[in-house]
C-alpha cells in the first residue's frame, strides 16, 4: 500500500526526480545530504558537459572535499567521483544565529528568511 | 515530493468556497483575482516552469508606502538598522541594476541592514529591501547576494504588498477572512443557528491556516521572478539561488536539532521535577517519611512511574501538534522542498545555456574593506559574547564584547546591550548608566536599547527617564509599534491615568496595536481580578455541567 502511494506520487510529481536522503546530515562542514538520481550520473573532471558513469547513492552525506565550476568532489564507496552541483543537495556553512530576544514585531513579512527563528 | 501535508488538502476544500465568496464582491477586483490565481495555483503542486526568454509579466499599478515610515518601521523593530555605509552603497549598486532589469530604474527603494543574527531578509511596500546581518555574515559569493535581493525585488514587482494595507499580517487576515465570513453565512447551517461561531473558526482557519499559505505562494512567484532576472544577468543559479536556499535549509536543519535537543532536555527536568513533586506530595500525606519509604513504597513508585508515562505522552502529544501547527502556519514552504522545487523547474530553462562562474571577487572585496569588515566582525563578537553569556562564561563574554562594542560599533545598540549584560554579570554592581548614553546620540538608534536605558534610568531618576523617553518618542516619530511598550512604561512609572488615556488614542487609531494597547495599561492587580473572575466562571460551568458529562 505504501508503495503504491509513493509511486503515484511519483508518477504525479514527474518522477524523474528520486531523492535519496542522508539519515543524519552533517552540516557542519559542506556535504552532500541528498541526491536526485539514483544511480547519480558522476564526471571526469568539474565541468564535463557527459558523465564518465554514475555511481550508486549509498553512504550519503559526502564531504565536499573540493568544489570548482559547480561541481563536488566527493568520495564515494572508496573512490573520488566529480559530481554536479545540479544533481544533489548540500549543506552550506551558515553564520547566522537565532537572536535571543526579538524585541518589538512591527511587520509582517514578505522574503527569503528561515522561519526557525520566530 | 511527498505527502501534501494536510493544511494543502483543507485548502482543496476550501478554495472554491474561497473563491466564489471572493467573486462575490466582497473586495476591489484586482484583489480578488490576486488571491483566487494565488491559492488556486496550490492545488496543482507542480513547479511554475521558468522561461527565461519570455518578457516579464507586466508589473500592476500600486501606491508606494512612504519610505521614511518603513525605515522607521524597522529602525524599531528588533535591534534597528546597522550604519554601514560601504556595505549599504555596494547593495544599492546591485538593486539599481536589478531594477533596471525589471524595467523599472526610477522606482524608490534601497537596501538597508538589520542589526539580526538571523537568515532575514524583508521587502516592503515601499520598494525598501531588509538584509540581516546573518546574511551578510553567510553568503560567498556575489551570485548569492543578487538572488536574495532580486527575490525581493520580485515581491516589489509584482505587488505582493497590495494585499497589505500597512503592512500589518492582521489585516491580510482580515481582508481573506472577510471572504471567508461570506462562506461560512452560506455553506453552513449551523452558521444560521450561529453566525458567530461559525465566522470565528473560520476566521480562525483563514488566518492561521489560509493566509500562511497564500503567502507561500507569493515566495514561490517571487523565487521564480528572481531566478530569471539573476539568469539574465549572468548569475549562476547553482551559486547564487541554489545555494541561498541550501543555506536556509542548512540553517533549519541546525536549528531544529538544537530545538530538539532543548525539548528533550526540558522535558526530562520537568519529569524530574514532576516526579519529585509527587513523591513530595505521597511523603506529606504519609506524615512520615519511614512509612512512605517502608510500606507504600511500591504504590508511590507506580505514582511516579503514571505520572512519567502521561508526561511523556502529553508532551509527545503537544509537540506533535505543535509542530504540525507551526508548521501549517509557516509563511515560507520548507527550504528543502523549496530547492527541490526551485531546481527541478529552472533546469530545463539552463539546458544547453553555458554555466557561468560564481562572481566571488566583489563580494570578497566589499566584505574586507575595512571598515565593513570591523562591523562584521564585531557583530559575530557580540553574538558570541551572547553564546558565552548562555554558558556563564562571563569573563570571556565581557572579553568579547568590550572590542564588539568598540572602534565603529561602539554606539550600536546590540553590542552595547551585550556589553553592559557582561559587565553586570562580572560586576553586578559596576555603573552602566555612561555606556548607555552612547546610544542616544548614535547615527542608528535602536527603540529597544533607548526602552532599555530609560527603564534602567527611572529607578534612578524618574523626571530624567521620562525626559528621555519623550525624546525618543518623538524621534521615532511616534509609531504605533512602540505605543504598547510606551503605555507599559507609564503605566509602571506613576502615570497610570495618562497610560489608559494613550491606550484609548491608540485603540482608536492603531488598529492592529489596539489589543496591546489595553494590555499594556491593564496592572497587576486588574489582571487578578479578571483572572479570579474568569476562574469563578469557569468554575460555575464545570459545576453545572460536569455532573451531566460524566
Amino acid at each position: 500500500m505504501k508503495k503504491t502511494i509513493v509511486a503515484c506520487l511519483l508518477a504525479a510529481t514527474g518522477a524523474a526526480w528520486v531523492p535519496v536522503r542522508a539519515a543524519e546530515p552533517a552540516p557542519t562542514s559542506m556535504t552532500v545530504v541528498s541526491a536526485r538520481k539514483d544511480p547519480l550520473p558522476v564526471f571526469a573532471a568539474p565541468g564535463d558537459a557527459s558523465p564518465s558513469g554514475t555511481v550508486a547513492v549509498v553512504g550519503l552525506p559526502w564531504v565536499v572535499k573540493e568544489a570548482r565550476s559547480e561541481f563536488f568532489r566527493v568520495n564515494v564507496d572508496g573512490k573520488d567521483v566529480w559530481v554536479d552541483s545540479m544533481m544533489v543537495r548540500a549543506t552550506q556553512k551558515v553564520a547566522a544565529r537565532c537572536a535571543s530576544d526579538k524585541g518589538t514585531v512591527v511587520a509582517a513579512e514578505l522574503g527569503a528568511s528561515s522561519e526557525r527563528c520566530r | 515530493m511527498g505527502r501534501r501535508p494536510p493544511t494543502r488538502r483543507m485548502v482543496r476544500c476550501i478554495v472554491p468556497l474561497l473563491c466564489a465568496a471572493l467573486l462575490a464582491g466582497c473586495e476591489t477586483q484586482p484583489l480578488q483575482q490576486q488571491i483566487q490565481q494565488k491559492i488556486q495555483a496550490l492545488q496543482s503542486g507542480e513547479p511554475t516552469p521558468i522561461v527565461l526568454d519570455a518578457p516579464l509579466p507586466p508589473a500592476p499599478e500600486r501606491t508606494w508606502a512612504d519610505a521614511a515610515t518603513d525605515v522607521n518601521n524597522n529602525r524599531i523593530g528588533g535591534w534597528g538598522l546597522v550604519n554601514m555605509p560601504g556595505m549599504r552603497a555596494y547593495l544599492n549598486g546591485l538593486y539599481r541594476r536589478i531594477k533596471e532589469m525589471g524595467g523599472h530604474p526610477d522606482w524608490p527603494g534601497e537596501v538597508y541592514v538589520l542589526a539580526d543574527p538571523s537568515l532575514k531578509s524583508t521587502a516592503t511596500a515601499a520598494g525598501n529591501i531588509y538584509l540581516s546581518m546573518g546574511w551578510l555574515q553567510s553568503m560567498e559569493s556575489e551570485d548569492e547576494v543578487f538572488a536574495l535581493l532580486s527575490h525581493e525585488f520580485g515581491h516589489v514587482y509584482l505587488g505582493h504588498h497590495i494585499i497589505y494595507d500597512v503592512t500589518d499580517a492582521g489585516d491580510v487576515a482580515s481582508r481573506v477572512g472577510r471572504a471567508a465570513v461570506g462562506i461560512a453565512r452560506r455553506a453552513s447551517q449551523k452558521a444560521a443557528e450561529n453566525g458567530m461561531l461559525a465566522v470565528d473558526m473560520v476566521s480562525g482557519f483563514v488566518g492561521t491556516n489560509l493566509v500562511p499559505i497564500w503567502k507561500r505562494s507569493v515566495e514561490e512567484e517571487a523565487d521564480n521572478f528572481g531566478v530569471v532576472i539573476s539568469l539574465r544577468a549572468g548569475y549562476s543559479y547553482p551559486r547564487g539561488f541554489k545555494t541561498v536556499v541550501e543555506r536556509i535549509a542548512t540553517y533549519d536543519e541546525e536549528a531544529r536539532v538544537a530545538t530538539e535537543k532543548l525539548l528533550a532536555a526540558t522535558e526530562r527536568t520537568q519529569r524530574e521535577a514532576g516526579g519529585r513533586a509527587v513523591l513530595e506530595q505521597a511523603r506529606r500525606q504519609q506524615g512520615n517519611q519511614k512509612d512512605y519509604i517502608g510500606a507504600n513504597e511500591s504504590l508511590n513508585n507506580l505514582q511516579v512511574q503514571l505520572h512519567d508515562s502521561m508526561f511523556d505522552f502529553n508532551a509527545s502529544v503537544s509537540r506533535v501538534l505543535g509542530a504540525a501547527a507551526k508548521r501549517a502556519q509557516e509563511t515560507h514552504e520548507d527550504a528543502t522542498a523549496r530547492e527541490e522545487r526551485l531546481t527541478r523547474a529552472v533546469t530545463p530553462a539552463l539546458a544547453g545555456r553555458p554555466r557561468p562562474a560564481a562572481r566571488t571577487a566583489p563580494w570578497d572585496a566589499v566584505r574586507k574593506d575595512p571598515a565593513t569588515a570591523e562591523i562584521l566582525s564585531h557583530y559575530t563578537m557580540t553574538a558570541d559574547a551572547e553564546d558565552a553569556l548562555l554558558r556563564n562564561a562571563n569573563a570571556e563574554a565581557l572579553k568579547l564584547a568590550t572590542v564588539a562594542a568598540s572602534g565603529r560599533t561602539a554606539s550600536d545598540a546590540w553590542p552595547l546591550y551585550t556589553l553592559i549584560r557582561a559587565n553586570q554579570a562580572v560586576r553586578p554592581n559596576a555603573p552602566t548608566a555612561d555606556l548607555a548614553k552612547r546610544q542616544s546620540t548614535a547615527p542608528e538608534r535602536s527603540w529597544r536599547f533607548e526602552l532599555y536605558a530609560i527603564r534602567e534610568e527611572a529607578k534612578r531618576n524618574r523626571p530624567a527617564a521620562r525626559t528621555r523617553l519623550n525624546q525618543q518618542f518623538d524621534y521615532f516619530q511616534k509609531a504605533p509599534a512602540m505605543w504598547p511598550e510606551m503605555i507599559a512604561y507609564l503605566r509602571d512609572n506613576g502615570s497610570l491615568e495618562e497610560a489608559r488615556g494613550m491606550a484609548q488614542t491608540c485603540a482608536l487609531r492603531a488598529g492592529i496595536y489596539r489589543a496591546s494597547c489595553l494590555d499594556s495599561a491593564t496592572t497587576d492587580a486588574e489582571r487578578k481580578v479578571a483572572q479570579a473572575a474568569s476562574d469563578r466562571k469557569a468554575k460555575e460551568l464545570v459545576d453545572k455541567y460536569g455532573p451531566k458529562i460524566r
